[in-house]
């Protein structure tokens, strides 16, 4: 079991040492984000090796309990990369995710997790720049939030 | 190349679900270039998540299914008829869509090609076979409205321009729909009756207007090589050598100038560039800093930079190579379709050298200018590719499919319809007042598993339990470059 420090409904004051280096879980859909990826890596552009991609077959599949559990699990920050609007391949996979994503963050802001350490990307198979420029922005954000709040029960 | 691991499983005898793939080039040791050591670190998280999916990993039944031997070849030009003819010359059904009301696409504005084929009277061969062959049904005027199914077994609405909707099922998809010339609006071509594109100066010398020409300024790279089209549209070298030559050949005093930023006549094109040189047709180069100038009366100002000297030109003609573009349709289709689309808008492949005229969706294939600028030889090459791996599917009696779909567990089912409203396909259904998906038609995007609120259905191959198990598995080894860096 995790627990989040229950002192103050406020996020902690983090002592962000300067070394701090987050742990960034990306939900990436298989035929956009997932593609885009390796696009980044055919042209070896180059991103913070913070990020770590979980493969699905759509941005659909996510759900909150999914985003949610990352955190438990220790990650500093989630985001999900699915299609274009209008361009998911399973069609509204997207869609729902795009739903979801801003559910997760009022739950998040509810128990005291910066809402801003969850976000939801959307590029193309093509847009292997926009990848790598997504997983650079996160991790500038998250390493400004500093690490999770959330206590896992390893440390 | 998961793929190809997996038909390796299959061929040894092993359910190609028991595997998953770290990767740990392309997503790490690719882009991480200046950081190994996290690199590094990335690497072991990435296969501890890996390692963590597959000790959940199950075997997985596919089904069989029939397959429907016929294919729908989107575009009427070089490469929909070349594709058309491989298919049914191999006694496969065809049904050819074309939104204008003939077929040849861009065949029709090309006399020859540098190497002297005679285009014209290959368009009417091709045609005349469209026509003949009891197989290829043409469907002029009209295009793809809807698209539905999976490989083997899709079925898409055909509409022409007069609203009559038709259905028709087929095996394969193969988009060949083509480019068109970008239209210039530069040095004055539009509103300057000297300024025209090198299409049109085909079209002239084409009817013998070309001894009336002794002064010739060709502008190379207009449309393309820009900041809003980075891309070089490959072809134009070879047109503005093959027009030039022409000129030289009908009248030998003329002046033919090209202006160029690159001379890009590669391969066998090279003997065709040093002969235009060998009568006297005069190169020189510009950049986007220097470009030409044209003035009303259709002089060319411009700076050779490889002499460093302005040069003007008194002309009767400057052609301008246009580029090859994207039509705006193609957006319409790839949404149709649900195929992905570059950002200079050509039709992107599964993967550039191993499956050049794949989509990443299975059945679907692509070829001609549609994926992007390429030589009339080029097209008939890719077209015939493209047909032949459509081929290679057509000639199955059956696929299997349903490997990594949803199930449901009819015990936790509460009939709430949520996945039937969720499924953008369609797929659930009612059976005996439980969810019911049929395996054969379900397309694994997980959508309903990821709504149902009793928590009823599964996804195969990507279930919360191995997705829990992938994302613990990044933060197993519990390495941080912080704390490597302070131990050291």
């Amino acid at each position: 079991m995790t627990q989040t420090d229950a002192k103050s409904s406020e996020p902690q004051a983090v002592d962000i040492g300067k070394n701090f280096e987050p742990k960034i879980v990306a939900f990436c859909c298989h035929y956009c984000a997932y593609t885009a990826a390796d696009t980044a890596g055919a042209s070896r552009m180059q991103y913070p090796p913070n990020v770590r991609i979980v493969r699905l077959p759509c941005s659909g599949r996510v759900d909150i309990p999914m985003m949610l559990k990352a955190f438990t699990a220790g990650a500093d920050g989630v985001y999900v990369v699915g299609c274009l609007d209008g361009d998911c391949h399973f069609i509204l996979g997207n869609t729902h995710a795009k739903r979801r994503v801003p559910e997760a963050k009022k739950l998040l802001a509810e128990i005291g997790i910066e809402p801003e350490r969850l976000e939801m990307f959307q590029l193309s198979a093509a847009m292997g720049a926009r990848f790598a420029e997504v997983a650079s922005e996160m991790t500038e954000r998250i390493k400004k939030l500093g690490p999770t709040p959330v206590k896992n029960e390893k440390e | 190349h998961a793929d190809i691991f997996q038909q390796a499983l299959m061929e040894v005898g092993l359910n190609k679900y028991l595997f998953e793939m770290a990767n740990i080039r392309d997503q790490c040791t690719w882009v991480h270039g200046s950081q190994p050591a996290e690199a590094l670190d990335k690497a072991r998280d990435l296969m501890a998540s890996a390692v963590g999916k597959a000790r959940c990993l199950t075997p997985l039944v596919e089904h069989t299914q029939s397959v429907e031997h016929s294919a729908l070849i989107v575009g009427g030009g070089l490469a929909g008829m070349v594709a058309a003819g491989n298919l049914a010359g191999q006694g496969f059904e065809v049904h050819l869509v074309e939104k204008a009301d003939a077929l040849g696409g861009q065949m029709q504005h090309v006399r020859s090609t540098l190497e002297g084929l005679n285009v014209p009277e290959l368009a009417v061969r091709l045609t005349k076979r469209m026509r003949d062959d009891q197989l290829i049904t043409v469907h002029l005027n009209s295009q793809v409205s809807e698209n539905n199914g999976s490989v083997g077994n899709f079925e898409s609405t055909i509409v022409s321009n007069d609203g009559e909707r038709k259905t028709v099922r087929h095996g394969v998809t193969i988009v060949a729909v083509g480019g068109e010339m970008y239209q210039p609006d530069e040095y004055g071509c539009g509103s300057c009756p000297r300024v025209i594109t090198q299409r049109e100066l085909e079209r002239r010398l084409g009817q013998g207007q070309g001894n009336s020409l002794n002064s010739v300024v060709m502008i190379q790279c207009v449309g393309c090589r820009s900041d809003e089209r980075p891309y070089c549209s490959r072809i134009c070298c070879g047109e503005a050598v093959k027009n030039a030559l022409e000129i030289k050949r009908v009248n030998p005093d003329s002046r033919v100038v090209i202006a160029y930023k690159d001379v890009r006549t590669f391969g066998s094109m090279e003997k065709y560039y040093l002969e235009a040189r060998r009568q006297g047709v005069a190169f020189v180069r510009y950049d986007d800093d220097n470009k030409p100038e044209i003035l009303p009366d259709g002089t060319v100002k411009l700076i050779d930079l490889n002499i460093a000297k302005e040069l003007t030109f008194e002309t009767d003609i400057v052609a301008l190579s246009a580029a090859v573009i994207a039509p705006e349709t193609h957006e319409d289709l790839s949404k149709v379709l649900r195929v992905p689309r570059t950002l200079d808008g050509f039709y992107l492949e599964a993967h550039v050298k191993l499956r050049p005229v794949d989509f990443a969706c299975e059945g679907v294939f692509l070829a001609g200018l549609a994926h992007g600028p390429k030589f009339i030889s080029e097209t008939i090459v890719q077209a015939l590719a493209a047909s032949g791996r459509a081929a290679a599917i057509l000639s199955r009696d059956v696929l299997t499919a349903g490997g990594a779909v949803a199930t449901v567990n009819t015990d936790q089912c509460a009939a709430c319809l949520t996945c039937v409203r969720v499924c953008p396909y369609g797929v659930p259904c009612m059976k005996d007042d439980v969810a019911n998906i049929e395996p054969t038609a379900c397309q694994g995007c997980g959508s309903c598993a990821a709504q149902c609120p009793g928590g009823a259905i599964t996804l195969q191959y990507f279930t919360d339990q191995q997705i829990s198990a992938a994302v613990e598995g990044l933060f197993i080894t519990g390495s941080c470059p912080a704390t490597q860096e302070e131990s050291q």
